[in-house]
């Protein structure tokens, strides 16, 4: 199987990636119809695209998208009311912020003649809310975990797991808590907030969402301390008195996100090629090669 | 299709009474029939509780007019710790295919997809307070709704226990 990886490398609206993710997990979720007759799939697809594609030979590609996005700090399903078994609304989120974002109401809000300083975007991931923006390499898999073999339990530690190779190339030594996402240990005599010097630091946040083993989202890194101030407003992903920190916060300044972009796909294909051993099933297919995409390239492939 | 409905009620009540005889009256797993037959008479004790490939089950009520939908054992089991469970709003029209709700396990949140059209009836409150009740036991006390039935004979389309099994081990 191919691995198709798009990079977007200038800052980039997150309703950009979002359509294209939509695009991309719609395309996978048809084919997966289409192609198993034993399924629930005798009902009129709900989305008018699906109707239009005709049935493929072959399922479409995984892909992998990283990009950073302009500031933007988004919920996952705890933090929105129970109303949303349907994909968010496109009415102006604004006006029903959720309660974790409430105290940073007037982050969102333009004032006077500033834009506002951040977007806030509802999405159907796991985990809670989250910061993304400049400074951070955020790394999206829109693949069928059942093709390659991968429990939800095991896709999510394979990306924390690549996490981790990526953080030991470059001599951080990563690790996971009982809390979620990839941490590690502050450099020592680093300043603290809260008197914390001691405490992991969490550097990656994950989280995922499923349908039909079709996985979407994934992995924010924090690659400079850019990031740090906004996460510094909310209690990230619920952990209070955790704090975050990036990989030039414990050491290793200077790094591109296109390049940190890069390696990590990398870390990432070899860590599902070797992985099968967290998989109660070692069926899934292998990653024989990586090609990049461009977004034009992935929008009209339909 | 009401009268589908009708049809299939005194078959349900009935093998509701002697529910200890229905696992050794499964339909072999070769045997399915085509989309769109709709046969009674391959075996009325299959339409009880049926499973879907994305690994929901759905189980008639007596009266085969309600049904009960959750996660599989092993489904349950694959995602792990369950520390949320998203429970549809009562009076929710579903379709068939389209998320009823969603299980979210450490970092994973997964849809529960519908088996069938229909409309709910309740979300198992239970799950508000303990989510975990899934990974106790999916099948039974962590049911995730209770939704009335648009159409019985769509339940006809879904795979029995041993077809839903075999999906698992393929």
């Amino acid at each position: 199987m191919r691995l198709a990886h798009l990079h977007l490398p200038h800052t980039t609206p997150f309703s950009r990636v979002s359509h294209l993710q939509q695009t991309l997990t719609t395309r996978l979720l048809t084919h997966k119809k289409l192609a198993s007759p034993g399924s629930i799939s005798s009902q009129e697809p709900s989305n008018p695209s699906a109707t239009l594609s005709k049935t493929p030979p072959s399922p479409p590609d995984p892909t992998i998208i990283t990009f950073t996005p302009n500031p933007v700090y988004t919920t996952g399903r705890r933090d929105l009311p129970p109303s949303n078994t349907s994909p968010p609304s496109t009415t102006n989120p604004i006006l029903s912020l959720p309660p974790a974002l409430e105290p940073i109401r007037s982050l969102f809000t333009p004032d006077g003649t500033k834009p506002a300083k951040a977007e806030y975007h509802p999405t159907l991931r796991g985990g809670q809310t989250t910061y993304h923006g400049p400074g951070q390499m955020v790394a999206y898999t829109i693949l069928d975990l059942k093709r390659l073999g991968l429990t939800p339990r095991c896709h999510i530690r394979v990306l924390e797991n690549s996490v981790i190779d990526l953080l030991k190339s470059y001599g951080v030594e990563g690790f996971t808590t009982e809390d979620p996402g990839v941490w590690v240990n502050p450099v020592s005599g680093s300043r603290s907030a809260s008197g914390s010097a001691l405490q992991p630091r969490k550097i990656t946040a994950v989280g995922v969402h499923l349908r039909r083993n079709i996985s979407s989202f994934g992995i924010g890194l924090n690659v400079t301390d850019e990031p740090m101030w906004f996460f510094k407003q909310i209690v990230a992903c619920g952990l209070e008195g955790k704090e975050a920190t990036s990989l030039q916060g414990v050491g290793v300044p200077g790094l591109e996100v296109g390049d940190v972009a890069a390696a990590f796909v990398e870390k990432f294909v070899s860590r599902v090629n070797a992985d099968f051993a967290c998989g109660e099933n070692s069926l899934g297919e292998k990653i024989d090669e990586v090609y990049q995409v461009r977004e034009e390239d992935l929008l009209n492939s339909v | 299709m009401s009268s589908v409905a009708r049809a299939i009620r005194p078959f349900a009540s009935r093998v509701l009474s002697q529910k200890p005889l229905a696992s050794a009256c499964q339909v072999s797993p070769a045997f399915r029939f085509p989309r769109g037959t709709r046969s009674f008479s391959q075996s009325p004790l299959s339409q009880l509780k049926k499973y879907t490939e994305s690994h929901e089950w759905i189980e008639l009520a007596d009266g085969g007019k309600t049904a009960k939908i959750g996660i599989t054992e092993y489904a349950a089991h694959s995602l792990g710790d369950v520390v949320f469970v998203e429970l549809p709003e009562v009076d929710l029209e579903i379709v068939a295919g389209e998320p009823v709700g969603a299980v979210e396990s450490v970092k994973s949140a997964s849809d529960v997809l519908s088996p069938v059209a229909g409309k709910v009836i309740k979300g198992n409150s239970i799950l508000e307070d303990k989510a975990k009740t899934i990974n106790e036991s999916p099948e039974g006390e962590g049911w995730i709704a209770e939704i009335e039935v648009a159409d019985v004979a769509e339940l006809d389309a879904l795979l029995d226990e041993a077809a839903y099994k075999e999906t698992i081990d393929a």
